[in-house]
């Protein structure tokens, strides 16, 4: 099999996904944490998705997407502040959320510097694009769906040469 | 007991999310926010200018990481007092951030109260 990361190693992204999440949403808004899904590649994005590339002893990317209006909610719940539109503030929300997401799941997975780095958060608009972020292997995914729309975090990990 | 004078600090962070939180943590408990970075040379040219008896700095930094703006800070003042903050934590990170200098590392996401004793501490200790 040409692609073997262990299993172990996607398990923190998602947990943390989830814990993160959980703690902004309010206690009396409703959601559901769906189940794994096996993604096909490539994929339509949402309106607005963060990315942070993983290199080391797997390489690979992680996405979260979610649509504007979910962003919009998020970006209010974290900021204390009610927002209008998407700009500076909002986006610099999103993107540390996801910053902290990946930050802490590697801190859990407990290897050395030289062993695993990520980049900084890149946030783009991508309302139908589609796109493809493994490069020989699969996407795994995972999403919240609330009351506004879904969050869903994307990860492609795969051995590295 | 810290005196007001020493109440001062620079904020460094590329995300402004996250420069706000701290900001408004800080600013509640009484210390005055003297400036903010967003990139690890920047950071280290308002020390310079502003002599800030506290940092808070990140330790991903565009241009210039944390760790190496915490060593150029401390090249300027060897009693430089800096708190490093990062979403990512490991023994050797950590490590390596306190043999630079750092007097404490934090863990994102904190809790203002976490900060607040944090700064306390560090500016009592001085």
């Amino acid at each position: 099999m040409k692609n073997q990361v262990q299993a172990k190693y996607f398990s923190p992204f998602f947990r943390y996904f989830i814990k993160r999440v959980r703690e902004i949403l309010p206690k009396d808004v409703q959601y559901a944490v769906d189940d794994f899904m096996i993604r096909d590649e490539p994929f339509t994005q949402c309106d607005i998705s963060v990315l942070i590339g993983i290199s080391g002893v797997f390489t690979g990317r992680s996405v979260m997407g979610m649509d504007t209006r979910v962003a919009l909610e998020l970006a209010e719940m974290l900021s204390g502040q009610p927002i209008d539109s998407f700009e500076k503030d909002a986006q610099s929300v999103i993107s540390e959320l996801m910053n902290i997401i990946v930050g802490n799941a590697v801190s859990e997975l407990g290897l050395t510097m030289d062993q695993i780095k990520f980049t900084p958060p890149m946030l783009f608009y991508s309302r139908a694009v589609k796109t493809r972020i493994s490069e020989s292997g699969f996407t795994l995914m995972r999403q919240i769906t609330t009351g506004w729309g879904s969050i869903e975090f994307n990860l492609s990990l795969e051995q590295s040469i | 007991m810290i005196s007001p004078d020493s109440k001062k600090v620079l904020i460094v962070d590329d995300s402004s999310f996250q420069r706000k939180l701290i900001k408004y943590a800080l600013q509640r408990e009484g210390f005055e926010i003297l400036d903010e970075a967003e990139t690890g040379d920047d950071a280290v040219e308002k020390f310079r200018q502003l002599h800030p008896p506290l940092v808070i700095m990140d330790i991903v930094l565009p241009r210039m990481d944390g760790i190496t703006a915490l060593q150029e800070m401390k090249k300027l003042d060897s009693n430089a007092k800096v708190i490093m903050i990062s979403s990512y934590s490991s023994k050797e990170k950590v490590t390596q951030a306190l043999t630079a200098g750092a007097k404490q590392y934090l863990l994102k996401p904190f809790e203002p109260e976490k900060l607040i004793e944090a700064t306390n501490k560090v500016l009592e200790d001085s």
